[in-house]
């Protein structure tokens, strides 16, 4: 039967029922986002893997518990959310990042920017400077404000489902967000980056 | 003002610290229905590896501390064996008031009963080491140690006073029928 006009609610309900296609429907759709809140808390593509299929994993034991009051995906990723901080906390988590620090793909990063942009080698260099120096500020922020900036440019969630989340209003994820820029730009300008842009 | 465009760099940073996909979409789908009918527990893996971190560092600590009170083995001797580790030096102790002479350390030759050999359990090893000369100790000769006799003046105590024994009667209290009552 085809499912590519059904709704996440009906998956559900299939779900539910014991189809087992139905739920591997809701996986397709919503892996992506998922696996992107992970990788917003996590900060590590192996992490984020692991922790989308815990959530799926446990979003399929408690399929009864969900009642419909927020949609699926909400839901889904609350629990996504939660799983991923859970793992963030973990020892191994923390005994992970402190061994196989971020420095290849970094590097990588840094080669491809200054290879992709900018019409003189030097202005190339000095953003992707800029770039690298964003990037050290954005993990140096406080776990509340990176969270927010990430989860909101990701661009595979609303406001609201930020929210959901994070479990605070509207009205404050986007204060985080506008806060998360601000101590960003202050950590540049002391760093000599005032002039770039 | 240069905020703007410095937050559209901020933004764009932080969409790319979040892009990417879970590898291959019908693999990724394909492993969490495998999970989900092994009935595997969602946070069984990193529990898991938590436990074994703590196991293995708990059982390196333990192979430390075994290794750091291993007794080390003395050096070889021709052919291979151990020459002995004498655990307990036979010093003899000339006495100074007997004769004056000096407090002898001697190196001796005879083997102390408990030496190193081969391992039997491991028959095919053959171990090639250098023969190496016993040890040769000269004499030290050690000037006696004089000690004068302290001789401490005599300790003298006053005697204390003796003291007639105290009487104690009891206190009789008139109301105390009443005051139980």
């Amino acid at each position: 039967m085809s499912t590519v006009c059904v709704s996440d609610v009906d998956l559900v309900t299939r779900a539910r029922q014991g189809d087992p296609g139905a739920f591997g429907e809701l996986v397709e759709r919503h892996r992506l986002a998922v696996y992107r809140a992970a990788l917003a808390a996590l900060g590590s593509p192996a992490d984020a893997e692991d922790a989308a299929q815990d959530a799926f994993v446990l979003a399929y034991r408690r399929l009864d518990s969900f009642r419909g009051d927020a949609s699926f995906k909400t839901w889904l990723l609350s629990i996504a959310w939660h799983q991923a901080i859970n793992r963030r906390r973990s020892l191994t988590s923390v005994w992970r990042r402190m061994v196989m620090p971020r420095t290849e793909d970094e590097a990588e990063s840094v080669l491809a920017g200054i290879a992709a942009a900018g019409p003189t080698p030097e202005q190339a260099a000095g953003q992707e400077q800029l770039r690298r120096g964003i990037r050290e500020a954005i993990r140096a922020l406080s776990p509340k404000l990176r969270d927010a900036l990430l989860l909101a440019q990701a661009g595979e969630y609303s406001y609201e489902e930020i929210g959901a989340m994070l479990h605070a209003p509207l009205g404050t994820i986007k204060w985080r967000v506008s806060e998360a820029r601000r101590v960003i730009r202050k950590r540049l300008q002391e760093r000599g980056h005032g002039d770039v842009g | 003002m240069w905020d703007e465009p410095l937050n559209t760099t901020i933004d764009e940073v932080a969409r790319q610290m979040t892009e990417g996909a879970p590898g291959d979409g019908a693999a990724f789908r394909r492993r969490v229905i495998a999970r989900i009918r092994n009935g595997e527990s969602p946070r069984r893996r990193w529990r898991v590896s938590f436990v074994l971190t703590a196991i293995a560092a708990a059982a390196a600590i333990v192979v430390a501390l075994f290794v750091a009170r291993e007794p080390r083995p003395g050096p070889l001797g021709p052919g291979g064996t151990a020459v002995p580790v004498s655990q307990t030096p036979p010093l003899p102790v000339a006495n100074p008031a007997a004769n004056g002479t000096a407090l002898q350390v001697t190196a001796h030759a005879t083997p102390d009963p408990i030496v190193r050999s081969p391992r039997a359990s491991s028959p095919g090893v053959v171990k090639t080491t250098p023969a190496l000369e016993p040890n040769t100790v000269a004499s030290i000769a050690v000037a006696p140690l004089a000690v004068d006799t302290l001789t401490p003046e005599s300790l003298h105590l006053e005697q204390l006073e003796t003291i007639a024994p105290i009487t104690v009667a009891p206190i009789d209290i008139p109301d105390a029928p009443r005051r139980n009552q």
